[in-house]
């Protein structure tokens, strides 16, 4: 090889990577950076339809924090998310269990439980929503002939409790077919003769569990609980379809997401919007500031 | 085990029919999943082949003796036929564009010695964990000054870079489990960066590409609210806005909602029964790689 060869490969191997990740960096720093930064900008200024107005430095922020209608909506995000985290992940942990128990027929139960990720998030909703009607819907005929006479005619919407209730069940029911064949897969990883010997020990099913296989699932699960808190603090879809109006009835569905969205499309307050968006964000950054540390630990 | 053996043990009787009552409880708990994921569909199904007479009922009818597919030739007469079009246009785009962008990206992370490489990879996770929330407001003002409200490109740019990070991870993860001498080889042999990448080690990833693409795919034809704001008139609109449109202050049209969700979500399920297999296996290496 030549001289001339040599250094123009050796500046190939500088260049063509760059070259080839900088499609990716350039539409992300375009779509995700920069209107990352300007909604910072935004959130200290007055926002008037969307233009940006004058500079407030913090006000945004501190109306935002004094407000009781967002320190609802954030307290009933936290629930929300609490709720349907642990609700989907435990049950895609039975789920998962039942799946890899080796019973006749459990490839076709695989394939029932990963269909609800085919159904469109929208169109679930309104299933969900449809099943809970008042007069209508399949649960309170279902409660009501189970002799809780108090569901008939219920109106599952009427109130603020009850509705995020709806909302929530319908978020576990969308979440658990990818929690629960990610956690089908960590299972299938835990080594079969440890479980084998544990078993010809006496030791129970649930000790089996308690002290094998979720120690062993452990990263996944972490990563499962991270990604799912993340997915189910921005959730907005569901509070958006199944409450009406979007919130109500009288604010009281409002969830953080939600909140942002009228702020910023409805009463064309962009900078309040933006300030919410950045709450958000700042939630999102510890949890995610959490993970990256626990799995420091976990690899040192 | 041995004849022998099996006499000497002794509580194999009981030990037995405790599993055969471990077994019952098992197998009601998966037909109990079973409904649980299955009921939805059939609801909905059902519902959009009821008479109208039939769906407003206090108890409900679990079969229909008179199914009717009027509510489908109306609809797809209307402008559901166009707005599932835009959602496939634009599904279809997002999953192109952030397969082929996350494949160069990934290729590069995993065989070029970058100095910043851990950087870029925390990088695009960090990115992935920004909610769409934070970034609607100005790209919706900075879209409104280019020009690219109620426009494909505008939504499908945006799709794409939703789903790209987690592209590149996964690609990324399957990436690392081929052998590196094989693009060597490649190259030895006179083929160029490109065709190595392209004939090589395409081939090899096409489980993980697949995966990427249903994320993807997934990301983009379920996406409301970037969608819904991004889009406002009424012939751009996609799946999840057109679903929006069966209720208002009267109250929902059921049947017509059923139908419309039943269109939508009917080729996604067939989709997904198809690729099933990679389903798993990305679901398995994108928890495990993060």
């Amino acid at each position: 090889m030549t001289v001339e060869a040599a250094s123009r490969r050796r500046f190939q191997l500088k260049i063509i990577p760059w070259l080839l990740m900088a499609p990716t960096m350039v539409g992300i720093a375009l779509v995700i950076g920069y209107p990352f930064v300007r909604t910072i900008w935004l959130s200290l200024h007055e926002g008037r339809g969307l233009r940006t107005g004058a500079w407030v430095g913090l006000d945004n922020y501190a109306d935002m924090l004094t407000d009781s209608g967002t320190q609802a909506a954030f307290v009933r995000t936290v629930i929300l998310t609490a709720v349907t985290v642990i609700g989907s992940m435990v049950a895609a942990l039975l789920i998962a269990l039942v799946l890899n128990s080796g019973l006749p027929g459990m490839k076709l139960l695989t394939i029932l439980v990963v269909l609800p990720w085919a159904m469109p998030r929208v169109s679930a909703a309104i299933l969900w929503k449809w099943a809970f009607d008042s007069q209508y819907g399949v649960v309170n005929w279902l409660l009501s002939s189970l002799g809780l006479d108090m569901f008939d005619g219920y109106g599952w919407f009427n109130n603020g409790t009850s509705a995020l209730i709806v909302v929530a069940i319908a978020i576990i029911w969308a979440k658990i077919p990818f929690l629960a064949i990610a956690m089908l897969a960590a299972l299938k990883s835990v080594p079969g003769d440890i479980v084998e010997a544990a078993r010809l020990d006496g030791a129970s099913a649930f000790k089996v569990l308690m002290r094998i296989k979720l120690p062993v699932m452990r990263p996944v699960l972490i990563v499962l609980f991270v990604l799912a808190t993340i997915q189910a603090f921005q959730a907005f879809d569901h509070i958006y379809v199944m409450t009406v109006p979007p919130g109500g009835p009288n604010h009281s569905t409002e969830i953080l997401s939600l909140l942002t969205y009228l702020e910023a499309f409805a009463f064309l307050e962009g900078g309040m919007g933006s300030a919410l968006a950045m709450l958000t964000f700042a939630v999102l950054a510890v949890v995610t500031a959490l993970y990256v540390r626990l799995q420091r630990e976990e690899a040192g | 085990m041995s004849a022998v053996a099996r006499r000497a043990y002794p509580g194999r009787r009981t030990q037995l029919t405790k599993r055969y009552v471990g077994r019952f409880f098992l197998s009601l708990a998966a037909i109990g999943i079973g409904l649980f994921s299955i009921f939805p569909f059939y609801w909905m199904i059902l519902t959009s082949i009821k008479p109208e007479s039939e769906i407003f009922t206090v108890t409900p009818q679990f079969w229909t003796s008179d199914p009717t597919l009027s509510r489908y030739t109306t609809l797809l007469k209307g402008a559901i036929g166009h707005q599932l079009l835009n959602s496939v246009i634009i599904a279809g785009g997002a999953t192109i564009c952030s397969v082929i962008l996350g494949m160069m990206c990934a290729y590069a992370l995993s065989r070029f010695a970058i100095r910043a490489k851990s950087i870029i990879a925390v990088a695009l996770l960090v990115v992935q964990m920004l909610p769409s929330i934070v970034v609607v407001i100005p790209l919706f003002t900075a879209y409104r000054t280019i020009g690219l409200l109620n426009s494909y490109t505008g939504v499908i740019i945006a799709h794409t870079a939703l789903a790209l990070a987690l592209s590149v991870w996964l690609i990324r993860g399957f990436l690392a489990g081929i052998p590196m001498e094989l693009d060597e080889a490649a190259l030895v042999d006179g083929a160029n960066r490109f065709q190595a990448l392209v004939y090589i080690i395409f081939p090899l990833a096409l489980p993980g590409v697949a995966v990427s693409a249903i994320f993807a795919f997934i990301t983009s034809w379920n996406e409301l609210l970037l969608a819904m704001t991004f889009l406002q008139q009424e012939s751009m609109k996609t799946l999840p806005g057109a679903l929006q449109q069966f209720t208002s202050q009267n109250g929902t049209d059921w049947g017509g909602t059923m139908t419309a969700s039943t269109i939508f979500a009917l080729p996604v399920m067939i989709f997904f029964v198809l690729i099933r297999r990679y389903l798993a296996s990305g679901a398995a290496v994108g928890a495990v790689k993060g």
